[in-house]
């Protein structure tokens, strides 16, 4: 409950305008590097194709992106979910692969040294690592670049952001949580936004960028995920060793615009997405030991947008639309045969849609009219303010989005410093 | 909140809580306590929210919500202290049932469901001061610190 409260905006969840989706954005130094489960994809020829048609920008292709993608994967080191130490749940995801003739692949995880042997559960890492395994910013590119002279401020929100000629000046409240803060303005040559697609998107916003970005917000992805449960007669133990093992890695299913995952929660995430209340409702959590969680992933076509309500309130417009909706059932129908022919009594499918794969709303492209951010990473129309992060995709990928994320900030870099040369 | 929170353009602030503390008058106490028990009124071995000791948890919650948020749930609560039993048992199943209802009606209520939910739910099954609910079904996820600071200790040496 502490980690949700305490490492997420919103003290847990922010809600989409229809209540359709949970999103999940963290609030912590590291952002979701450090709440996030590490799995690490490059993106195929289907995201990067769609990447590049919807902004005009040559360099969002698998060749070109391709050192930049080592240079991003030189930097954590990257392990294949061990095999011998798979729970019941990988088991399960497995075995339902294999007798439905679905293909599957082994997930990629950024971690050194999980420790199992120790009868460590990763599905504590959710709220931060403590054996220091999963290659949060923190473990990885913070340290160095504080050799490096960066002074890390923390307790930091920034809410307003302008260039002046050779400047740019933001300002923000400085304070811990239980005060009030204190403002204070920063100034700098340049500067980087680093919030996520909705903090940059909102940043801007309330700094008045929206008349003269007509893209900013919009295009905003989640790629919607839903956790179903299959419940089995056996105990599962989906809570203990790695939480996740498997991917699908079916081309049927990167068609039909969804991917499935073995995952799991702890009791109060799993207990939001059960549904129902009463007795019947615990008697479901009863089983909690019992069950098997496959999720779907949504490769969400419907943009959703970011914007600011009267009172200067954050709004999360997103909806899924027919074809999304369609890429769930889908996907839930597939979760379906696998839970039922590995022996499954029920199977019960997830209340509550989660968002956080938070993507756009600051969209990469060539036309000012279409995206925020030029092939540069800069601004359109500002020649100190740049982006690199999530904020920046023109699309949803469908993919795991953490790795080309890092892998475009690299890029991001050469260019930044090539300007400022 | 005071002038000093809200940013220039008036938006409120998102991320820190207020500085005053946070916490629920005896009303709002009872109001919750009574939509707890209808969300979880006990099954044999668990004990229902009330019996719990759960509730207290709420004042580690409330500081990090947004405003809007917070002051959405206390009247809930409050209206949950005065209303009769069966008129929050119907609350909590017309949210429950949100998407048998036309949008935007819908939406009100899934909003409703996932708040009521956020708070009880969470309170109950984080497993604090509630005597060990995580025992009962079986949860127990564990990160095993001591091995891996005396690997550590060892490395140094
Ligand atoms: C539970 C969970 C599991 C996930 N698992 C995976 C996974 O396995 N693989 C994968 O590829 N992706 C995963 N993701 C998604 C991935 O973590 C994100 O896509 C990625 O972290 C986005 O990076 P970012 O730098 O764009 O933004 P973030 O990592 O969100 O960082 C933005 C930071 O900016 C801060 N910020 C925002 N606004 C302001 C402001 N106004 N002032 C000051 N600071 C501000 C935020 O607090 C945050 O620290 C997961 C996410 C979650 C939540």
């Amino acid at each position: 409950m502490d980690s949700s409260s305490q490492l997420y905006w919103g003290g847990g969840v922010e809600l989409t305008t229809n209540a359709e989706l949970a999103i999940l954005r963290p609030k912590v130094v590291g952002g979701g590097s450090i709440v996030n489960q590490a799995l690490m994809d490059r993106f195929d020829d289907v995201a990067l194709d769609d990447f590049r048609s919807a902004s005009g920008v040559d360099f969002l292709a698998s060749d070109a992106l391709a050192p930049y993608y080592e240079r991003a994967e030189g930097n954590l080191v990257l392990q294949e979910v061990p095999e011998q130490h798979r729970n019941g749940n990988a088991a399960i995801f497995a075995g339902g692969f294999e007798r439905n003739g679905y293909r599957y692949a082994p997930l990629r995880r950024a971690q050194a040294d999980c420790r199992f042997d120790d009868g460590n559960s990763c599905i504590e890492c959710l709220g931060g690592c403590r054996v220091d395994s999963k290659q949060s910013t923190a473990i990885t590119a913070l340290p160095i670049a504080e050799q490096h002279g960066l002074t890390l401020l923390d307790q930091v929100e920034v809410d307003q952001i302008e260039e002046r000629g050779d400047h740019v000046v933001v300002r923000g409240l400085v304070g811990p949580p239980g005060h009030q803060g204190r403002r204070q303005e920063w100034s700098a040559q340049r500067v980087v936004l680093a919030g996520g697609a909705i903090g940059n998107s909102r940043l801007l916003l309330a700094s008045g960028y929206g008349g003269r970005l007509p893209a900013l917000g919009r295009n905003f992805f989640t790629h919607p995920q839903f956790m179903n449960f299959g419940v089995f007669d056996e105990p599962v133990h989906a809570h203990r060793g790695p939480l996740q093992n498997y991917k699908s890695a079916d081309p049927g299913f990167r068609r039909q615009g969804f991917k499935l995952e073995n995952v799991f929660a702890g009791p109060a995430s799993i207990a939001m997405l059960m549904p129902g209340y009463g007795r019947a409702h615990m008697r479901r959590m009863r089983d909690y030991d019992h069950f098997g969680c496959v999720e779907v992933c949504v490769r969400d076509t419907n943009p959703g947008r970011i914007r600011l309500g009267r009172k200067g309130q954050l709004l999360i417009e997103k909806r899924m639309d027919a074809v999304d909706r369609q890429r769930r059932r889908a996907g839930a129908d597939a979760i379906r045969n696998i839970f039922l022919s590995m022996g499954a009594r029920e199977v019960i499918e997830g209340d509550v849609g989660i968002g956080l794969h938070l993507m756009g709303g600051c969209a990469i492209g060539t036309d000012p009219t279409r995206s925020v951010v030029g092939p540069d990473f800069t601004l359109h129309g500002s020649s100190r303010i740049h982006a690199a992060d999530s904020s920046i995709f023109p699309k949803a990928p469908g993919i795991n989005p953490a790795l080309t994320i890092a892998a475009l900030s690299l890029k991001a870099s050469e260019s930044i410093l090539e300007a400022a040369r | 909140m005071s002038t000093d929170s809200q940013t220039p353009s008036g938006m409120p602030r998102a991320g820190l809580p207020a500085e005053a503390p946070v916490g629920l008058t005896p009303a709002q106490q009872r109001g919750l306590l009574r939509l707890g028990d209808v969300v979880i009124p006990g099954d044999g071995d668990l004990p229902s929210f009330s019996e719990s000791g759960c509730a207290d948890g709420i004042d580690r919650m409330l500081p990090y919500m947004y405003e809007a948020d917070r002051s959405s749930l206390l009247t809930l609560l409050e209206a949950c202290a005065r209303l009769p039993r069966p008129a929050i048992r119907r609350i909590v199943a017309i949210a429950a049932a949100a998407d048998r209802f036309p949008e935007p009606a819908a939406g009100v209520f899934r909003l409703a469901n996932i708040g009521i939910k956020g708070v009880v739910q969470s309170l109950y099954w984080s497993d604090i001061g509630t005597g060990g609910v995580h025992l009962v079904i079986g949860h127990d996820a564990t990160i095993n610190e001591a091995a891996y600071e005396a690997a550590l200790k060892e490395t140094e040496r």
